[in-house]
Parts: structure tokens; sequence; C-alpha cells
């Protein structure tokens, strides 16, 4: 489902964020996507949204191989993706609820089924009851969390995440693992970056390991003795 | 208002309709109900949207009446003016000479076939006698006609014309100097083609007007959009990300641009009434000094309404614009 060939991303300051890396996702599959601060983690998921393209290499994801998915086309593949941003990227002046349902709205739901789907997904991150609230009341955590809501409302084919439980105590952090879970075994492609091992640990996935824009290896599973 | 304001909504509805909202109707959970409602929605908020920053769109909406008042004003004085060569109609007059050899009676019948003509509006006939009495009565010289052998001066049908285009009034001339029984035709445009000339050239001014000050307008509203652009932009970068379609977008930005074009028409409008409404009595008096029924009327409802209709298209068109700017060189990154 998401193929990258040998994609390397060089940055006009001259860093290489990423160099050849090439693994293949499957429908259904979960994976972590480790590696130190800098190591291109980042970089590598936003070459799936796209909010930017390889310098040489493809990215391929559900078949569109997106260097070449036209523009008028973008929409409608974003719509197939749900992403949880590393900072939140919340809208401060909407409230929760406007942003959870964000996605819905740009894809044309109607009110009622909208109204549905947001509580549904606020339910399932502990924060039914906060729909009026502005993202500034929040804490760091509850803001997160809106966050996740927003990437998974749309139930999307596609989850990204980039360091979604930065900010959660280890309870909750399970909790929205146990969401991403459950949406790999509904048959999304999940992939998770994180630098957080110990958590990590706690489960058992593929492991895509990045060191210095270097994928080292693709086939560790965590949970294993190797970690 | 109403059929205004309708064609104005169904403008932007079309310019913010996507070929993406279109082609993949699949998605779209609603249909032509949900999309009326989107759009009702959008509009009520970008209304709310002008408040945000009260001074930056008083000053836009200010600046847009203004650069339209002029022109608008212009233009009004210029439909007066046609006004006041319509209401000259009258003394728009052709008089045909007729022949020495055509009889009275001959005459007579003519003019009475004149009459049910077209282009005349009333006609007066003076046989050979009252011609001579008239011109007896206008220069004060008896006429000895027993020195003459008879009466020197022909008989006249004196047309007052329906209109006072000189184009058509040269065409009626010449029509009627066809006729057997008319020896030759006289008819003065001097004055009429002096004030449609003076009036062409006020044709071209507001029309050069116009166009410059619409790229006022233009450049106005797009610098004010590229501001709330920049204002908004992290939302618009997270809206694009989330699978929000240009038109989706656009969408609130055309509806502001409506809103600064309506307003600054309406402005422009009150504008120009005030002043007709101010110069009114001096017009009016300087007008019964030349025993003229000219006076200043306010602008006609069309006028009115493609001044608005204009100001609240140019306000879309630079959203449109502005956006679609933003659009391009954040794709391009
Ligand atoms: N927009 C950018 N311009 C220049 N360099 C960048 C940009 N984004 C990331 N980098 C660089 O690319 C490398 C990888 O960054 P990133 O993908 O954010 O790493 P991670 O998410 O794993 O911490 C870093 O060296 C970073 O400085
Ligand atoms: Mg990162």
């Amino acid at each position: 489902m998401i193929q990258f060939d040998n994609v390397t991303k060089s940055y006009a300051g001259g860093q290489t964020a990423l160099q050849n890396v090439s693994f293949g996702l499957a429908r259904g599959e979960l994976a972590f996507l480790i590696g130190h601060s800098g190591a291109g983690k980042s970089t590598l998921l936003r070459m799936i949204m796209p909010s930017e393209h390889p310098s040489s290499g493809k990215v391929i994801v559900s078949g569109h191989d997106l260097k070449e998915l036209p523009n008028r086309k973008l929409p409608q593949y974003r719509r197939s993706l749900g992403v949880v941003f590393q900072d939140h990227q919340l809208l401060s002046d909407r409230s929760v609820f406007d942003n959870v349902a964000l996605p819905l709205r740009v894809s044309g739901f109607n009110h009622r089924d909208m109204g549905r789907r947001v509580r549904a997904a606020l339910d399932k991150v502990g924060l039914l009851g906060k729909e009026r609230l502005m993202p500034d009341t929040l804490s760091a955590g509850e803001r997160q969390r809106v966050g996740v809501a927003r990437a998974v409302v749309n139930r999307p084919s596609v989850l990204l995440a980039d360091e979604p439980t930065g900010n959660l105590d280890p309870e909750l952090s399970g909790e929205i693992m146990d969401l991403f879970e459950q949406f790999s075994q509904m048959g999304a492609c999940v992939l998770i970056a994180s630098h957080d091992l110990a958590l990590v640990a706690r489960y058992k996935h593929r492991l895509l390991s990045l060191d210095h824009g270097r994928l080292l290896s693709s086939d560790f599973v965590s949970g294993s003795s190797d970690v | 208002m109403g059929a205004c304001s309708v064609a104005i909504l169904s403008v932007v509805a079309l310019m913010s309709s996507s070929s993406t909202k279109r082609k993949n109707g699949s998605s779209s959970q609603g249909g032509l109900k949900h999309y009326l409602t989107e759009h009702k929605q959008t509009a009520g908020e970008s209304i709310d949207q002008l408040w945000i920053k009260p001074f930056g769109s008083l000053m836009t909406i200010f600046l847009i009446g203004l650069s339209l008042a002029l022109p608008l004003a212009l233009i009004v004085i210029l439909e007066s003016g046609d006004k006041l060569v319509s209401s000259w109609q009258g003394q728009s007059k052709i008089s045909l000479f007729l022949k020495m050899d055509v009889s009275e009676q001959r005459g007579a019948a003519l003019s009475q076939n004149l009459a049910s003509h077209n282009g005349v509006r009333s006609l007066r006939y003076l046989s050979k006698q009252q011609s001579l009495e008239e011109f007896e009565n206008n220069s004060g010289v008896a006429v000895p006609l027993e020195l003459l052998e008879e009466n020197p001066l022909p008989a006249v049908i004196v047309v007052e014309a329906g209109t006072a285009h000189p184009g058509d009034l040269e065409r009626l001339r010449d029509e009627l100097a066809l006729l057997p029984e008319v020896e030759h035709t006289q008819l003065d445009l001097l004055w009429v083609k002096r004030l449609q000339a003076i009036l062409q050239a006020g044709q071209y001014l507001a029309q050069a007007l116009v166009l410059i000050l619409a790229l006022v307008v233009l450049f106005v509203v797009m610098n004010t959009m590229k501001l709330l652009i920049e204002h908004r932009r992290s939302e618009i970068e997270i809206t694009l990300l989330v699978g929000g379609s240009h038109a989706y977008i656009r969408r609130p930005f055309l509806y502001l641009g409506l809103w600064y074009g309506l307003f600054g028409g309406l402005l422009a409008v009150t504008a120009v009434e005030s002043l007709l409404w101010w110069i009114e009595g001096p017009v009016a008096s300087i007008s019964a000094l030349y025993e003229s029924n000219f006076y200043v009327q306010s602008m006609s409802l069309s006028l009115f309404f493609k001044a608005l209709l204009f100001s609240s298209l140019l306000g879309v068109i630079a959203a449109w614009l502005e956006v679609s700017l933003h659009l391009r060189r954040a794709l391009a990154k």
C-alpha cells in the first residue's frame, strides 16, 4: 500500500534528510518508524502526505505515484489519509469540534453525520464533552489527542502519526496505541514515527529504523530481544 | 436588490465550485441541499470576518466606494445630458419648402399624410398665403402683392421630428426630401451635434475612468485579501493537508470579496445620490433661467443595480485572483 523506491531527499541547505530509502508497507500493517531526533522520520512522513517530494526515487501510495499525481486529484488522495502532526497543527480560533470536523467538512459531509462521527472520534480519545472548548484552553496532552481524533475521524485507509504520544502519560499513550492497532486490524496501513523506545518495546510490530537518513533495517519486530 | 444578489451569489457559487467537487461526487455526502447550506454558512461566516479587522474592512470599503463614485457620478450626469437632448426633441424641426406649382389642396393632403408618419411627432402646414402673413408679421414689412404677379413665397410644412438624434433626423430629412412635392428642405443640426459630441466625449471619459478605477479597486481588494490570507496562512495549509480543494479554500474569500464589493458599491451609490440631492436646487434655478425643463434626476434603477453588480463582481474577481496566486505559490514550494 505504501511503497518507497530508493527515495533520497536533500534540502536546499545541503542536508540530506533521507538517503536511498526503500521499503513497502501492506494493508492492515502497523509499523513503527524509529530513530534519533533529526534522523528523517518527519521528512519520510511528509513524502507520503505529500507536502514534499523526493529529490530522487519514487513514493507510491494506494497505486498513486505521488510525484505524478495531478493537483486536482490531490484533495481526493489526501482525504484517504489521516495524519497526526508532530506539533498538533490545530486551528487556534476554532473549537475542538470544528478542528476534528475539518476533514469531514472539506469532503462534504452533512451536519448530522459529521456530528456523529466527530463525537465518536472524540470518545475514542477520551475527550467527549469537550467539543465546545478552544484548543488554547486544553493541556498539551489533550491537544495531542484532538489531533489524533482529527486524523481518524475520516476513517482513513492510511494513518500517519508523528510522535503521537509525545505529550501523553503511559496510560493514555497505551489507549492511543490501542486505537491505532484497531485501525490496522480493520485494514488500514498505519505508520507511527516515535523516538520513545520504551513505548515501542511494549508492542509487537514491525520496526523501520532510520539513522541519519538511512534505513538500517525494515525487518526488526519490536518487543523482541533485539530492541 | 433581490435579483441582483441572486445573480451575484450564483456567480460566487459558480466560481467556487471546483472541478474536483463535481468529479468526485461520490465523496460528497450531502448533495445540493447540503451544498447550499454550506454556501449559506460560508457567506454568513465571511460577514463575521469583516469585523475581525474592522478598520481594515472599513478602509477597503471606503476606498472602493470613493473610487467608484467618481465614474458613477459622471455616468449619471451623462444620463441627464441624454435626457436633456431628448427634452429638446420638439425643437428639432425640419422645414419642407413645397414646389411653387403644388396646389393648396395637395399641400394640405400631403401634410395630412405625413402626420401619420412614424418619425413625425407633429407638423404645421403653412399655405403660400400663411407663409406670406408669417413673413410680414416676423419682418414687419408689408409685401405689396399688387406689385407682384403672384405670391413669391412657397408653402411650407414644418415637421417636428420624434427624435433628437442627429443621424435619425438626417435620415428623416433625406426621406422627406424625396417627396415629389418638396422643392428643398432645411434642418438645423449644429447645436445638437455639438451637444452630442460633448456627451460622446464624456462617455469615452467615463469608460476610461471606469477602467482605471476598476483596476484601482481590484488592487485595493487584492491587497486586503493578501493580508487576510497571511492571517489565515496556517489554517489554509492545514485545510489543504486534510484534503480541502482549492475551491473550498477560495470560497470564504470569494464571499468576503463579494461583501467588500457590495458594501463599497452601496457607498458609491449613496455618495452619488447625496451629490445629486445637493445640486438639485441650484441646477433647477439655472434651468429655469434658460427656460429649460431640465432637472436633476436620481440615477435610474438599472444603473443602480448595474453599479452594485459591477462592484460586487470586482470584489469577487479580486478575491479569486489573490487566493489563486497564493495557492499557486503554496504549490510551487
Ligand atoms: N524544511 C527543511 N529544510 C532544511 N532542512 C530540513 C528541513 N526539514 C528537516 N530538515 C533536516 O532534515 C533532517 C531530518 O529532519 P526530520 O525529518 O525532522 O527528523 P526527525 O523527524 O526524525 O527528528 C534534519 O537534519 C533536519 O535539520
Ligand atoms: Mg520529527
